[in-house]
């Protein structure tokens, strides 16, 4: 079986800002697929809501006459990514096989020097443990099963997503381009046999359109598409070549992978 | 306040510089009981927040680094004089330095200690920090040694290390001193801690020739210690401000001066605390005034010099957080830290009245504060209003880390009186040395103080 | 005085040395079997009998999970099996499933093995890259200790990949 991490790509993604009409629902569907907490009203308060992706709300002109202008902004997936030089224990590194920027929870030990240095603010600190069951406060809380240890399970449990790791305090999280889905269907290719082999090299290749994250998946009007951003055929490439594309910051030369389309209007 | 060196008798230096080590006053411990009790709150306080997580803190999104970062440049800041000034005086071999070096070694080692107490409060997981140190393992994992963070380790713990080491060294003679002096259990630890020392030619001839490599090899240790805790902002490049080629300078400056600053503070307090008027004179706090008259010029020239290139720069992001930081929220910081760090030392440290009196005592003080300040100046203005608008958001610190920090002043000066409590403040040998060495001829008719120096 | 002391050093060393060692095998592994609600054997059914693990564990070749059992799985057999056994503990034992199927009740067995939280394992590409089930299940204990509650580090699973070229970036388990 080849490695299910072999093979070139660079996942990429389009945001058509002329398409979005700041429904949000891509944070909903976001939230679901990842386990991101609900910090409470409190929480929210003090700035210390968690969403993968957010809707940027910006208005424009003076009341009445104001229009709002929409914008989602997700973990750009840098590919010169500021957060990754600067955490001393490679929990944020750029995975090579996926080119995106991963951020491992149980390597985390919470310096939060990575959010301090992503111009985005797309990092996302877990202030406190968010988890439905009131597991004991141990340090090693993820070895203990709470089943064993007699406690009554919160239904709730049941609605997170097994492939992604609920986050304990003091971690860092952040937008993984929906890496479990990627994952899985470059497992599904392999299982099905469907991979190629150059150079002695078995690489695998997850047709385009295969794979979406939560929040493509969802998004009513198609304002977001992903893809494969190597391959000059995929829907994301094409699009990534639009007229209107820009980058976010892109003076940092940060080089994300996550482009904008915005027609200027006079 | 007395100018001249007087010749003081072996047996009364003996005796003038053990008294700290003498029975303490009630007041004293008075003092050591009320320090513990800070202490106790915020290890109580700092339990609280390991258990429940980082969020009983102020810290926020954008604001992930608050008081305790500040804090922690704070007392690094602190850190610097102590050793740097023993080292450069007892290199240039400045005469006057004999009652400072050891006080001012101390209070780096004790300031570091409690600097180095910060990358680990406000750590999120801290029950996993080994994963910063260096271990081979068989997950094959590494810290990333282009962190920043990793530098701070690695400089922190080697300059803890060498200013132990440095304040430890030269306290040898002084041990053998209070070995032959002390009964009981004091005089076991002091026999450990002698080291077999008996003062023949040969053990000074390593001694100061240890000394002499030390004091070389410290030097950029020090530099570079507060350089690298520099970089741990200026190798960011999101934070607007925080990415200036000034700032290794800048910090090292500031560090430089603050600790001065606690070095004069100190030293009044040794004077009045333990009556060393004899030792510590008006010449000591002269120059130490002097000193701190130049740096105060220095770290101005440096804030100038980073904040009119912003200024004029007028790149918006970085724009909008000076302009936040002069004139929006962070006002009374700013006035507080630029009255405090230069407008106040410059007018009145220019006078010798002011630095050999105890107006000398309360602006080295002022100076402290100012610089606390000019370090919250750096760490957060540059979080909460980035480079998106949209997620700015301000910051204020809560009980917990308002409790913990002062926690850490309490157990500096706790550390510090119990340093007094069982070593001289002030070096024995050194002051003895010192008279050995001064002497005063007839030169041409007329009689001038002269030094002699050992080779 | 000076002997004392040395002597002294060394009880501490001893002491820590132990200490460390005792808490690493402690929380390394536990191998104690908790009480399931049926006595049931692997060593029966998976040595003696030579049934196969996919037989019962069916998911284990096609998802992430291996899955326990239905109460339907065992049901398929033991309508019969051990029902007329001579041996009445055997035979108790197996009336329990009938009671279970009969009542559309599922039995409670106790969940042995867990991986951490924040470690995502399929079974699935284990298994279709030629890893047998005793590979990982019946590490260094002996048959009866099999599939008993055994966690295994990362050292280890990092071991096996590095040498069968399987992916050793932090992703492919961690998510």
């Amino acid at each position: 079986m080849p490695d299910p991490s072999s093979g070139t790509r660079k996942w990429g993604m389009v945001i058509d800002l002329d398409r979005c009409n700041g429904c949000e629902a891509c944070v909903v569907a976001c939230r679901v697929e990842n386990n991101v907490a609900v910090a409470g009203a409190d929480e929210c308060g003090k700035g210390r809501q968690a969403y993968w992706i957010r809707v940027e709300r910006y208005w424009h002109g003076e009341f009445p006459n104001v229009r709002a202008s929409f914008m989602p902004i997700l973990c750009q997936q840098c590919q010169n990514a500021p957060c990754e030089p600067v955490c001393p224990v490679y929990a944020s590194y750029h995975d090579r096989a996926e080119q995106v920027n991963a951020q491992i929870y149980n390597r985390c030990i919470g310096t939060r020097y990575c959010a301090n240095n992503c111009p985005y603010y797309v990092r996302f600190f877990n202030w406190f443990d968010y988890w439905f069951d009131p597991v004991v406060p141990t340090i090693n809380v993820a070895y203990t099963n709470p089943m064993r240890m007699g406690l009554n399970l919160d239904p709730r449990r049941n609605q997170l997503n097994p492939d992604v790791t609920v986050r304990s305090r003091g971690v860092m999280e952040k937008c993984t381009f929906c890496i479990q889905r990627i994952r899985r269907a470059r497992l599904d290719v392999i299982k099905q046999g469907g991979f190629q082999s150059a150079d002695g090299i078995e690489h695998v290749k997850v047709p385009d359109g295969a794979v979406q994250p939560a929040c493509v998946q969802t998004c009513p009007t198609g304002a977001l598409v992903f893809g494969d951003l190597s391959d000059p055929e995929s829907a994301v490439s094409k699009l990534a070549t639009s007229e209107r594309r820009f980058r976010l910051l892109e003076e940092l030369g940060t080089e994300p992978v996550v482009i904008y389309l915005k027609e200027l209007r006079p | 306040m007395r100018e001249e060196p007087v010749h003081i008798s072996d047996a009364q230096i003996n005796e003038d510089l053990t008294r700290s080590l003498r029975r303490p006053s009630l007041l004293f411990v008075l003092v050591i009981l009320a320090l513990l009790v800070v202490l106790g709150v915020g290890v109580i306080l700092y339990v609280y927040m390991v258990l429940s997580g980082m969020g009983v803190a102020g810290i926020n999104r954008p604001v992930q680094w608050g008081l305790f970062i500040a804090s922690f440049v704070f007392w690094i800041g602190l850190s610097h004089s102590g050793t740097l000034i023993s080292a450069i005086l007892r290199l240039t071999q400045a005469e006057w330095r004999r009652p400072i070096t050891r006080g001012a070694e101390a209070m780096t080692v004790f300031t570091v200690a409690m600097g180095a107490l910060y990358p680990l409060i406000h750590l999120g997981r801290v029950w996993k920090f080994y994963y910063i140190i260096p271990i081979p393992d068989g997950r094959g994992l590494w810290p990333n040694f282009r962190s920043p963070l990793v530098w701070d380790f690695m400089a922190i713990t080697t300059y803890l290390t060498g200013s132990l080491l440095y304040l430890y060294l030269p306290m040898v003679p002084d041990m053998a001193v209070l070995r032959d002096r002390s009964t009981g259990l004091r005089r076991q630890l002091y026999t450990l801690l002698s080291l077999g020392w008996r003062g023949t030619e040969q053990e000074w001839r390593h001694l100061h020739r240890t000394l002499g490599v030390f004091m070389v090899v410290i030097l950029p240790v020090a530099v570079s210690v507060h350089s690298i805790v520099s970089w741990d902002f200026a190798m960011a490049i999101a934070p607007p401000t925080w990415h200036s080629t000034i700032f290794a300078p800048y910090f090292v400056a500031g560090a430089i001066y603050s600790g001065l600053a606690l070095v004069v503070t100190i030293m009044w307090l040794l004077r009045w605390g333990f009556h060393l008027e004899n030792y510590l004179r008006a010449d000591q706090f002269n120059n130490l005034g002097k000193m701190l008259f130049m740096m105060s010029i220095i770290w101005f020239y440096f804030w100038f010099s980073d904040a009119l290139t912003t200024w004029y720069g007028r790149v918006p992001a970085e724009f909008e957080t000076l302009r936040q930081t002069i004139l929006g929220p962070f006002l009374p910081f700013f006035v507080t830290m630029i009255l405090c760090n230069f407008v106040i030392p410059f007018a009145t440290l220019g006078f010798r009245r002011v630095r050999t009196t105890a107006v000398g005592f309360v602006v080295s003080l002022l100076i402290n504060v100012g610089m606390y300040c000019e370090r919250f100046l750096i760490v957060v203005p540059g979080l909460a209003h980035g480079r998106l608008p949209f997620n700015w958001r301000d910051y204020a610190p809560t009980y917990v880390e308002i409790g913990i920090i002062a926690a850490t002043f309490a157990g500096f000066i706790l550390l510090y009186l119990l340093f007094t409590r069982f070593f001289p403040a002030v070096a024995i040998w050194e002051i003895k040395e010192g008279q050995l060495l001064r002497s005063t001829r007839d030169v041409a008719g007329v009689k001038l103080p002269t030094i002699t120096r050992t080779e | 005085m000076r002997g004392n002391l040395t002597k002294a050093l060394l009880a501490v060393a001893v002491l820590v040395v132990v200490g460390v060692a005792g808490l690493y095998l402690l929380t390394g592994r536990s191998s104690a079997a908790a009480t399931q609600p049926i006595a049931f054997s692997h060593k029966n059914h998976n040595i003696t009998r030579q049934i196969a693990c996919e037989y019962c564990h069916t998911n284990a070749q096609v998802g992430y999970i291996a899955q326990i059992p239905p109460v339907e799985t065992c049901y398929g057999c033991h309508r019969t099996v051990g029902t007329a056994s001579t041996d009445p503990f055997i035979k108790s034992e197996t009336q329990k499933i009938r009671n279970a199927y009969e009542q559309n009740q599922p039995i409670l067995w106790n969940r042995l093995w867990f991986v951490p939280e924040h470690v995502v394992f399929a079974h699935q590409p284990h298994i279709t890259s030629g890893v047998q089930c005793l590979d990982c299940h019946a590490q260094n204990n002996p048959p009866e200790l099999w599939f008993q509650s055994y966690r295994p580090g990362m050292a280890w699973c990092i071991t096996c990949h590095a040498g069968h070229g399987a992916g050793t970036d932090c992703w492919t388990c961690h998510k």
